[in-house]
């Protein structure tokens, strides 16, 4: 069972994850609101501006147009991987992953859309403290021990 | 689905899932509490920026880059460090 949070301030949907790009030789954990009105996984530039990452490298890749209540904004699409786990396991999920322009980056954050959430039952009860995430499945699945 | 060889790969050249899994339990220990911390940082250091890196030292900047820079100036991973910005007026988000 995966274990979210809610934002103190905002009480909005939380979840950590580790996001692994081979293309790109990179990987690293971040923060992502959970989205089940996303269609896919997207994640803001800042994860990679941060390590001090080639942004060509990402501007290099394909791009589409996502749509939200705002309109559209052109995504960067890279294929990758995203990592969860819980107490016992850890599960490997590969993604198309929507990574925003980085030149004009929306003020929205990382998210975990239903391209991951389809794969889960979640309990979601705020006024109880509860959410919750049972893993019906993976693309990969290990025991950890941490 | 990409074959079991190529997603072997890729978590043993992200240095394995026993080395994924930890930095990853680390990081959402780190998170949370951070989250724990928050209302007390808004108080405190409202419309900063914040990292929590391995250390658990909590570092403060006014931007995002800045933040960066003391992080790599202190010589503490940036990789793992958990970043956020501390605004006191939450967005109202639909997304």
């Amino acid at each position: 069972m995966l274990y979210g949070t809610f934002d103190t301030d905002d009480a909005s949907l939380n979840l950590e994850g580790t996001l692994i790009l081979p293309q790109l030789q990179f990987q690293r954990q971040t923060n992502f609101l959970v989205d089940t009105g996303a269609t896919s996984s997207s994640v803001h530039p800042h994860v990679f501006e941060d390590l001090g990452i080639d942004l060509q490298a990402i501007m290099a890749l394909p791009t589409s147009p996502i749509w939200g209540i705002g309109g559209s904004i052109t995504v960067y699409n890279a294929h990758g991987f995203l990592a969860f786990q819980d107490s016992d396991n850890a599960y490997l999920y590969e993604v198309a992953i929507s990574i925003y322009d980085p030149k004009n980056p929306p003020d929205v954050p990382s998210v975990i859309g239903r391209d991951i959430l389809e794969r889960w039952r979640m309990v979601y009860a705020k006024a109880h403290g509860v959410l919750e995430f049972d893993v019906l499945d993976a693309d990969y699945t290990w025991g950890v021990s941490v | 689905m990409a074959p079991k060889a190529e997603i072997e790969a890729a978590v043993a050249a992200a240095g394995g899932i026993e080395h994924i899994a930890r930095n990853l339990a680390d990081f959402t220990r780190r998170s949370r509490l951070l989250n724990d911390r928050l209302l007390q940082l808004l108080k405190t250091h409202p419309n900063e920026w914040v990292a929590m890196p391995e250390d658990d030292e909590l570092v403060f900047a006014d931007s995002r880059g800045d933040l960066i820079s003391k992080l790599r100036e202190a010589g503490k991973p940036i990789s793992t460090a958990v970043i956020r910005f501390l605004n006191p007026n939450p967005r109202v988000l639909i997304v």
